[in-house]
């Protein structure tokens, strides 16, 4: 049974996105036969979004294919777009992928099989790497992922030298590669140019490194990365839980120090938890081991194609959905007779309950949501379903999913109409008002373009927590991706479509300040 | 029959027909030789042949049929038609233009393109695919889908390609070129010896 989804409702999802699709396809070069065409790229994007990913049928998924290229994917940007490669298959290719100046850009799910490559393809034109590249990542750009993909030798070249993911100039944004497996790579995680900014920057949590590695992480001459290597705590400015990377440990110590090879210009401080699950770098140089007693968080975590749910699954979540609303509608009725019984106490405790009654029901919906976006892609379907239940709170809702797309246009359509359509009390006209005050403040942006001042008012509405009007506009602007908060909640639950913990995504909170991923612990 | 020998085979090269029987001596079979070349076939030899090559197993494929000039589809159109009624190999000597609100289906075949071919979907025009293009000889132009620049994606103001499992696009210079906001959905799609396959160009609507 899978446990967990691979939401990325996080990312940017402009309308555009959904207009590039490609599903299930094979990009490949044969090379046979008297027409010899060399492909140089599979999929080049240019200042646009677009998605790559697998096919979903009743026969299940057919992943999208890249073999015998230059590059798999190139996608160059410097204009605000996204895009998202997942669960597809690269092999033979010099580079698998290529982001230059792509923002909100997410690659999760994918396999790159390495170590070969065919003698016909054109010259590879970028003599100061290695000619195999899983994932290069290069410019200053905010809200990148690279989570829970494979990198494999599994070719038979004793000569190619391989990089699994490469970061280059990314600028302090506090990008987070996470939960990716690494195996038999020249380099699995290579850092140049400047990737941080003390503090701030690129930080690698939660990988696999399996032997014979070269290096398992290595940071060039000049090259930064984020100077603490570790899961923000919560705890507080400066604490750190491990990085629960894992390591190769190929040389043992004969001094290569093939497990964290930082020649960069700052040091590192790497913090480790459990050295006999390898998690403790041996061999390395320019770092500092700081052991943390905190257990690593994030070595169980089981990824699963999409959808996980089955129908039967989901038809449960939407009966949950309207068992957890007529809870909800009970810790109201509570809460308002506590506080006119002036009865703080209860009162508290009723609000609790509302949030985490209304944090199931966001989990439910979440979960809907990806379901029937997937393959369909068609959210409409789930708002036709949201709206059947004819209550205003469907109406939150279905307004609060045109904020996960960041169609905040919608979404005030919806918030307009709730007052006309059904009869609120004094408090569900508040909301609306406090969501479309969130429509406005948002002023059809997306979140990394706001300004410092429109940040500085979101960020306590942001981490705001329990019951109050800001507790909705904080739903409005979580599903906009700005903040995921499960501390402190009842039920462990996200608003994010996942189990608390269970999702690499989820837990990754929007830094309004870097425009970036950070992980919450 | 005065100038009949009877003691020569009828199959002898050096045989002088009878008077008053002119068979083609150009024909393939014609057993002459006055002439070096004999190209010429009997309509019932092209039947044969054609019977014959249809219901070979592995020289099926072989039949090629050729479509003269430009295509412009203007309507709604599913390939085989009645105006194109080819489901097996055949080969264009020009391109294919699907214009606005138009709509191609192609269901099947394989259509082979000169190096000059192309397929170019105008804004509001529709390309579906379930069939195979690929070049006649070396590479072919591919399916360029237009957008319309500044405007946001939308069938009504943009071409759009939508390659469906079966179609496959082989030995393009770009299989498929978005431009302006050209609306590609490809699934189970096979992008086979294309120097590009899918090309994104800039596309902005604000």
């Amino acid at each position: 049974m899978p446990i967990s989804h691979l939401v990325l409702s996080n990312v940017k999802a402009s309308s555009d996105i959904e207009r590039i699709k490609i599903a299930g396809c094979t990009f490949q070069t044969a090379f046979a036969g008297p027409n010899l065409n060399p492909a140089i790229v599979g999929v080049l994007s240019l200042q646009s979004d677009f998605k790559v990913n697998d096919l979903f049928t009743t026969n299940g998924n057919i992943r999208s294919r890249f073999e015998n290229l230059n590059f798999g994917i190139l996608a160059n940007s410097s204009a605000n777009m996204g895009g998202s490669v997942s669960n597809s298959d690269f092999k033979s290719c010099n580079i698998g992928i290529h982001a230059l100046g792509q923002r909100s850009f997410a690659v999760y799910g994918n396999n790159f099989e390495m170590g070969e490559l065919p003698a016909e393809l054109p010259v590879y034109a970028y003599p100061q790497y290695p000619e195999q590249i899983g994932v290069w990542y290069k410019g200053n750009m905010p809200q990148l992922l690279l989570v829970g993909n494979s990198f494999k030798k599994t070719g038979t070249s004793n000569t190619i030298e391989t990089v699994g993911s490469l970061a280059e100039g990314l600028g302090s944004y506090n990008h987070v590669f996470f939960q990716n497996v690494y195996e038999g790579i020249t380099y699995a995680n290579l850092a140049n140019g400047s990737n941080a900014s003390g503090q701030r920057g690129l930080h690698y949590l939660c990988n696999t490194n399996l032997p014979p590695q070269r290096y398992d992480f290595a940071v060039e001459e000049l090259a930064t990365i984020r100077s603490e290597q570790g899961q923000a705590s919560g705890g507080g400015v400066g604490t750190f839980l491990s990085a629960a990377n894992t390591f190769s440990y190929t040389n043992g110590l004969n001094g290569d120090y093939s497990d964290f090879l930082n020649e960069g210009v700052s040091g590192v401080n790497y913090y480790h938890n459990n050295g006999s699950l390898n998690e403790e770098p041996l061999d390395f140089l320019g770092i500092s081991k700081i052991f943390t007693p905190a257990p690593p968080p994030c070595n169980s975590l089981v990824l699963c194609p999409e959808p996980c749910k089955t129908e039967a699954e989901i038809l449960t979540i939407k009966a949950d959905y309207g068992v957890q609303a007529a809870l909800y509608g009970s810790a109201e009725q509570g809460y308002d007779q506590a506080i006119l019984n002036n009865n703080a106490a209860l009162a508290t405790i009723e609000a609790t309950a509302m949030a985490a009654y209304r944090d199931r029901m966001d989990y439910d919906i979440g979960m809907v949501l990806t379901h029937e976006r997937y393959g369909k892609n068609n959210s409409d379907t789930i708002r036709k379903w949201m709206a059947a239940f004819d209550r205003a709170e469907s109406a939150f809702h279905i307004a609060l999913s045109h904020f996960e797309e960041q169609n905040y246009v919608a979404a005030d359509s919806i918030l307009q109409l709730v007052p006309h359509n059904f009869s609120l009390t004094a408090r569900e006209i508040a909301e609306v008002n406090a969501l479309r005050s969130m429509v406005a403040l948002l002023d059809d942006k997306v979140l990394s373009d706001l300004d410092t001042a429109t940040i500085t008012v979101l960020e306590p509405i942001a981490a705001h927590a329990g019951w109050s009007l800001d507790c909705e506009r904080k739903h409005g602007i979580n599903r906009a991706g700005f903040y995921v908060d499960r501390r402190g909640r009842q039920g462990g639950l996200s608003n994010k479509g996942d189990i608390g913990g269970g999702n690499p995504v989820a837990g990754l909170r929007f830094d309004p300040l870097g425009g970036d991923w950070s992980r919450v612990g | 029959m005065e100038n009949y020998d009877s003691s020569r085979s009828i199959t002898d090269a050096f045989y002088v027909p009878p008077s008053g029987y002119s068979p083609d001596l150009f024909n393939i079979m014609a057993y002459t030789n006055f002439y070096d070349c004999k190209p010429i076939f009997s309509d019932g030899q092209g039947v044969r042949m054609r019977d014959f090559l249809a219901n070979h197993p592995v020289l099926a494929n072989i039949t090629h049929t050729v479509f003269p000039g430009n295509i412009t589809i203007t309507g709604n159109e599913t390939w085989p038609s009645i105006a194109f009624p080819y489901t097996g190999n055949v080969i264009l000597q020009g391109s294919v233009t699907i214009e606005t609100n138009a709509t191609l289906t192609i269901n099947s075949g394989t259509i082979h393109f000169p190096e000059s071919g192309q397929i170019i979907i105008k804004p509001g025009g529709r390309l579906e695919l379930k069939a195979a293009l690929t070049s006649n000889c070396s590479t072919w132009k591919g399916i360029t889908v237009l957008g319309t620049a500044g405007v946001a994606q939308s069938t009504a103001t943009h071409g759009k390609i939508l390659a469906l499992s079966g179609a496959s696009i082989e030995n393009a210079a770009i299989a498929v070129n978005a431009s302006n906001g050209g609306i590609v959905d490809c699934t189970g799609t096979e992008f086979k010896n294309n120097r590009h396959g899918v090309w994104i160009n800039p596309h902005s609507s604000s």
